[in-house]
């Protein structure tokens, strides 16, 4: 009898443990593409358009090949990043990514870019404005917050910190995509 | 008897990969937020000091809310759920704002026009009443339905939860590492010095000891 119980113990323990499994990993990352060589965005920022291809072309698709941006004209496309400038004044954030995802993969990203706020900030403010586009990025291919290291890009808060992946948080996509 | 214990370790596996993809059938879309906040402070004392609060102040969640609004028509993610909270205890307020006096407090996220809920993970919508929390807050200048109410300063590093007696906080940033897990009285102790330091005295209805 006891040993039926603790086989009924262990297969409880096992069944929660894959499926806290599964929790940390969505939580942690907040999704990803089913098809990260081809993650296409839609350029709708006025303000900071060059920046916002740069930081696409160049900053993530060159610096990592586990996620290849593509740009698209096509607002028809529904699977895409979005990327929009805003003009709230009284808005505590610079940028936000609004993420849709079903079982765990993006159907769609949006981005806002929050003009106001990023040019009030501290810093250089070139740095700054690829600051917050490129980490804008990493949420729109999985990657959450980091708060225990502001020598990183996805420092979850806008300082003159790095304003292109580091190791850290190439590493962290690495992981999410392989 | 290793054939038994091989068929089990079997069966051991299969639950836990049961268990994983069980749990990856969500039913329905997840919508999440992600904000890079405007920097504030590195600091506790720097979040008093920065003058960007209005009230700092114990509150109990008397209405967590439930009705999403949008402020601005041409962004249909910019979307509040407004909260009100009772002042338990005034640690600092610009507008005279005293114990018992009900605030509302424009929480950012809610249900969207699709029907999804959209939330914030570190900055999540309150799910019950009562819950006691330690909150920076600065009024809102808005043209919109937001003006006058309050949010967080700094996004996430404006709300903190009391359990306890203990200070608990969603995300390890900086400031949140100095108070995580410390004694609520020995908190606001910290805060009502800062207060007394680095304010003039505003409020003649509530004096601080």
């Amino acid at each position: 009898m006891r040993k039926k119980v603790g086989i009924v113990v262990a297969f409880v323990l096992a069944f929660v443990l894959g499926s806290s499994l599964q929790v940390y990993g969505v939580i942690y990352n907040g999704g990803k593409w089913r098809d990260p060589d081809n993650v296409r965005y839609l350029n709708n920022s006025t303000s900071y358009s060059s920046y916002v291809n740069t930081g696409a072309l160049h900053y993530w698709n060159n610096y990592t090949s586990a996620i290849n941006f593509v740009q698209i004209n096509d607002a028809n496309v529904y699977n895409k990043v979005l990327v929009k400038d805003v003009d709230i004044d009284d808005a505590t954030w610079d940028g936000r990514a609004t993420s849709w995802k079903t079982n765990g993969y993006f159907d769609k990203v949006e981005i806002s870019l929050n003009k106001p706020n990023i040019e009030d900030s501290a810093g250089d403010i070139v740095n700054v404005r690829y600051r917050v586009v490129n980490h804008e990025f990493g949420h729109s291919v999985g990657l959450g917050d980091l708060y225990d290291d502001d020598e990183v890009l996805m420092y979850g808060i806008t300082k003159d910190t790095p304003y292109y992946p580091t190791y850290t948080d190439l590493t962290r996509l690495n992981d999410l995509y392989n | 008897m290793k054939l038994t214990n091989m068929f089990l370790s079997i069966r051991l596996i299969t639950a836990g990969v049961g268990g994983y993809y069980a749990t990856s059938m969500t039913t329905g879309t997840q919508v999440e937020g992600h904000a890079s906040w405007s920097y504030v402070s590195d600091s506790f004392e720097g979040l008093i000091e920065s003058e960007n609060s209005d009230l700092i102040a114990i509150a109990t969640v008397k209405d967590k809310g439930k009705d999403s609004y949008f402020p601005l028509a041409e962004d249909e993610t910019y979307v509040f759920t407004d909260a009100t909270l009772e002042i338990d205890e005034v640690l600092f307020s610009e507008e005279g704002i005293v114990a018992d006096d009900e605030i509302i407090v424009t929480q950012y996220g809610g249900k969207l026009k699709d029907g999804n809920v959209l939330e914030y993970h570190d900055v999540p919508l309150f799910t019950k009443n009562k819950k006691q929390v330690l909150v920076f807050l600065q009024k809102v200048v808005e043209d919109s339905e937001r003006n006058g109410k309050y949010q967080y300063v700094g996004g996430n590093l404006g709300l903190y939860y009391v359990d306890d007696n203990k200070v608990k906080t969603i995300v390890d940033h900086k400031i949140a590492k100095e108070i995580k897990d410390k004694d609520i009285k020995e908190v606001k102790g910290k805060i009502k010095d800062k207060v007394k330091a680095f304010y003039l005295p505003t409020n003649p209805k509530e004096q601080l000891k």
